[in-house]
Formats: C-alpha cells, sequence, structure tokens
C-alpha cells in the first residue's frame, strides 16, 4: 500500500534569491496517520503545507519532490492533488470567502462541477460533520472564531479530502473551542498533518512528530519519545509539554533541568 | 462596519418578492430617472411616486435612510460650488441632486429588502462578468474584516498616542492607511492561495 503522502528531498528558496526555506526535507505519512510538523516560527511549516497542495512553487516542479496517494506532484496531477488534499489555513478569514456559509461550503464541490440537490446535501452534510447544522443562510463576518474556523473545515471536508493538511488549527481558540475543535478532528479519517505551537494537542492527537528548524527536518519520531526529550525541544525553540512534565523547564527554581 | 444583509432587520413584504422583479423594477426606475430632463421637472415625481407607493412594503427606517443619503449629498456638493460660478449650470445641479437622490432611495430599497448574496446570484442569472461579480462578492466579505483591522491598529495607535497635536493625528492617520494597504496586500495573496487549494482557476 502506498503512503498518503511522501516527500523526498523538499527544498524551496523564495524568489528571487530569498532564504532557503526548506532544504532536503524528506519523510512519509501513512493512511490514517496523523503527524505533527512542529518547529519555531520562521522554520518552514507554513511553507511545507504550502507545498503539501501544490501552492507552491508558483509552477509545479518537472522533477516531483512530493507525492499524493502514489501520485507525483507535477503540473498535470495538481487538480487532482489539490482535490485529495484539504489545506486548512491559519486565519479563517482568508479562507472564508463568500457571503453566507452555504457558498463557502459549496465553493471546492462547485469547482468540481457539483450542483443543484446533490451539492445542497452535500454542504449540509458537511456542516453536520462540523456541528453546524442550519447554518447554510449565515454570513461569514457574523460568526465566532470558532465557527469560522469549524466552516473553513466543512469548506475543506466538501473537497472529500484524503489527507488534511492543518495550519495552527487551534491558535486563536478559547479553551472550549479547541477542545471542540481537538474532537472534530479525533472524528475525521485519513492522514492529518498538522502545523502547530499547541503541544498538549500534538499529545493528544498525534502519533509521530516532525521537527522543522531553518527549513531543515532536525528530527522524526514517536510523538512522546520526541517531545520529552527536554534538550531536542529547548534547542529549537520549544518546549517540553505540560502533560509530559513534572517540573516545567521555566519553573519556579527558575533552573532548566 | 454595519453592512446591509439579511440578519441585521425584520422582514418586509418585499422581501419575498423574488429577487428578479426586485433588481428589474429597481434598474428600470434608476435607467428612467438617469434619462429625465437636466432640469427639475414635474416628470420626477413619477419616480418619486413609485418609490413612495413601495415605501410602506420595504419598511426602511428613515433614518437609516437619511444617513445613507447625507453620504451622496457630499458628491453632489462638487456639481453645487459649480453651479455658483455658472448660474446656467444651476438648473443641472437640482436635476443631479434630484437623480442621484432617487437612484440611491431605490438602491437602499432594493438592498434592504434583498440579501446581497441573492443580488449577486440573479446577476450571476444575467451573466454579467464574473470577474466583476467576483470583485463585488469578495468586496462585500471583506469590508468588515478590513475596518475590524483598521479599528485594531487605530486602538494601538491610541493606546501609545500621549500627545493631541494635530499633525501627529495625521501622521498617525497616513500610517495606518499605508499599513492597512500593506496588510491588504498581504491578504489578498493569502485568499488566492486558499481559493486555489479549492480548485479555484
Amino acid at each position: 500500500m502506498s503512503a498518503a503522502v511522501e516527500v523526498r528531498d523538499l527544498s524551496y528558496r523564495y524568489p528571487p534569491k530569498g532564504r532557503l526555506a526548506l532544504a532536503g526535507v524528506s519523510f512519509t505519512v501513512a493512511e490514517d496517520e496523523c503527524i505533527a510538523i512542529l518547529g519555531p516560527n520562521g522554520a518552514g511549516k507554513s511553507t511545507l503545507m504550502l507545498h503539501l497542495n501544490g501552492l507552491l512553487p508558483e509552477q509545479p516542479p518537472q522533477e516531483p519532490s512530493i507525492w499524493v496517494g502514489g501520485q507525483p506532484l507535477i503540473a498535470k496531477n495538481l487538480d487532482a492533488i489539490r482535490q485529495r488534499v484539504g489545506l486548512l489555513f491559519q486565519d479563517p478569514d482568508d479562507q472564508l470567502i463568500s457571503a453566507t456559509v452555504f457558498e463557502d461550503v459549496a465553493f471546492g464541490p462547485q469547482q468540481l462541477g457539483l450542483d443543484g440537490a446533490i451539492l445542497r446535501s452535500l454542504v449540509s452534510h458537511c456542516l453536520g460533520q462540523v456541528g453546524l447544522e442550519g447554518f447554510e443562510d449565515r454570513a461569514p463576518h457574523r460568526l465566532s472564531h470558532g465557527e469560522k474556523r469549524r466552516v473553513c473545515l466543512a469548506g475543506v471536508l466538501a473537497c472529500k479530502p484524503t489527507v488534511l493538511v492543518l495550519d495552527e488549527p487551534t491558535s486563536d481558540l478559547d479553551p472550549r473551542g479547541r477542545r471542540e475543535f481537538k474532537a472534530l478532528l479525533q472524528g475525521l479519517p485519513g492522514a492529518k498533518i498538522i502545523a502547530t505551537h499547541d503541544l498538549e494537542l500534538v499529545v493528544d492527537l498525534c502519533s509521530r512528530v516532525i521537527i522543522l528548524d531553518e527549513g531543515k527536518l532536525v528530527a522524526q519520531g514517536p510523538t512522546v519519545a520526541l517531545l520529552s526529550n527536554e534538550a531536542l525541544m529547548l534547542e529549537h525553540g520549544l518546549e517540553k509539554p505540560h502533560s509530559l512534565l513534572h517540573r516545567h523547564p521555566h519553573g519556579p527554581a527558575g533552573r532548566i533541568s | 462596519m454595519r453592512l446591509p444583509d439579511n440578519e441585521s432587520r425584520g422582514r418586509s413584504p418585499l422581501n419575498r418578492v423574488p429577487p428578479r422583479l426586485k433588481l428589474l423594477v429597481t434598474f428600470a426606475l434608476i435607467i428612467a430617472t438617469a434619462l429625465l430632463p437636466r432640469r427639475p421637472d414635474w416628470l420626477y415625481l413619477v419616480p418619486a411616486g413609485v418609490l413612495l407607493l413601495l415605501w410602506p412594503l420595504c419598511r426602511l427606517p428613515l433614518r437609516f435612510l437619511l444617513k445613507k443619503l447625507l453620504v451622496v449629498e457630499f458628491f453632489i456638493l462638487g456639481i453645487g460650488l459649480l453651479s455658483l460660478l455658472t448660474p446656467a449650470a444651476r438648473p443641472l445641479f437640482f436635476s443631479a441632486l434630484l437623480k442621484s437622490n432617487l437612484c440611491v432611495v431605490a438602491m437602499l430599497m432594493l438592498t434592504w429588502t434583498t440579501p446581497f448574496h441573492e443580488i449577486l446570484q440573479e446577476l450571476r442569472r444575467w451573466r454579467l462578468p464574473t470577474v466583476m461579480l467576483t470583485t463585488l462578492a469578495l468586496m462585500y466579505r471583506y469590508l468588515p474584516v478590513l475596518a475590524e483591522e483598521s479599528r485594531r491598529m487605530q486602538r494601538a495607535r491610541a493606546s501609545r498616542t500621549f500627545s493631541r497635536q494635530r499633525r501627529l493625528a495625521w501622521h498617525n492617520l497616513a500610517t495606518i492607511t499605508g499599513q492597512l494597504f500593506i496588510r491588504s496586500a498581504g491578504r489578498a495573496e493569502r485568499i488566492y492561495l486558499a481559493m486555489c487549494a479549492r480548485g479555484w482557476k
């Protein structure tokens, strides 16, 4: 069985002659596996997310570095891969573009040629999946941050992706919104790749972790083993999560043990 | 920013009228008003009468209407100044004043009784250029986002402003406007990527 996502020696430099955002990154994600991409700000997480959907580089390469379900990410497969990889952006306002929730969730399926009763039932099914039944006629600018994020997820799910790529899915959510969103993600099938700073979410959801720093993949392994390695975490601008910690590294003693 | 949408208002009898009919009547009224003579004339009573007849059916608050009309009067002032210099242009000023106000009242009554997305759907059926409709839809969606962003920036500026110098206030306004342009450009790029991610071409 082929991996859900395979990345081989992926490098990217922002044009023209910008900094090297990704340098020889390689990893695989199995079907139904949930992995986390960690790293400090500017490590290349968001750049990697955009690559997985074929949004970067602007012209797909001749020689692929990414395979989704065994299919190489090259120009002729771009549409198919964008449908298979559902990308949730960090700021829901970037993703919610329509005047109503219905139109927004329907945006992706409409690009695939869906219309009429099938489209309506798909939209209401996806809104049900994210717990927003009956929100079809609501205006996105009147939703709470958590609701906006869930509408974004419904819009992504409506394209029936096999891989979900989530960029900071819990940032700006209050504890309840975060808890609900986490439960929602837990219940979704398929491979999930989550770029986040929310380490407790990683402990709860992800079986494996990849750490990026300055565009390089510096470590990968099982979540608990990697996140418990305090020296490694601190070296790359991260922290051992509270749930795996008996004493916080910046605790009352003010000493890093 | 308060946008005209269906959630912020009560249902009126005109809300139940199909959008197509409302759009047709509004556009017919606007075109007819625009073609009226360029001087005050009894003919102006015809569109005014139609609007007055429809008025009770749309339940548009008078205060809201007057506030919106004030915005239009600001533009009419330009022509008003011209008419002060040339008396011959005075009838033109009055006709422009009447025409613009009648057209804006018609548009306000339409948008008050028809959700914006229904207007766009109807215009899509009329095969108006997609680029124009997409621009309108995105403008409607992102105006509140931009307004909120500028409010946040103004608040942040105000929290660190300790002087009431007018020069400084203008400088702050210019900085915020510039920042808003830069942020909008960044957001536009992210919106475009998010649209492409869902198959938009």
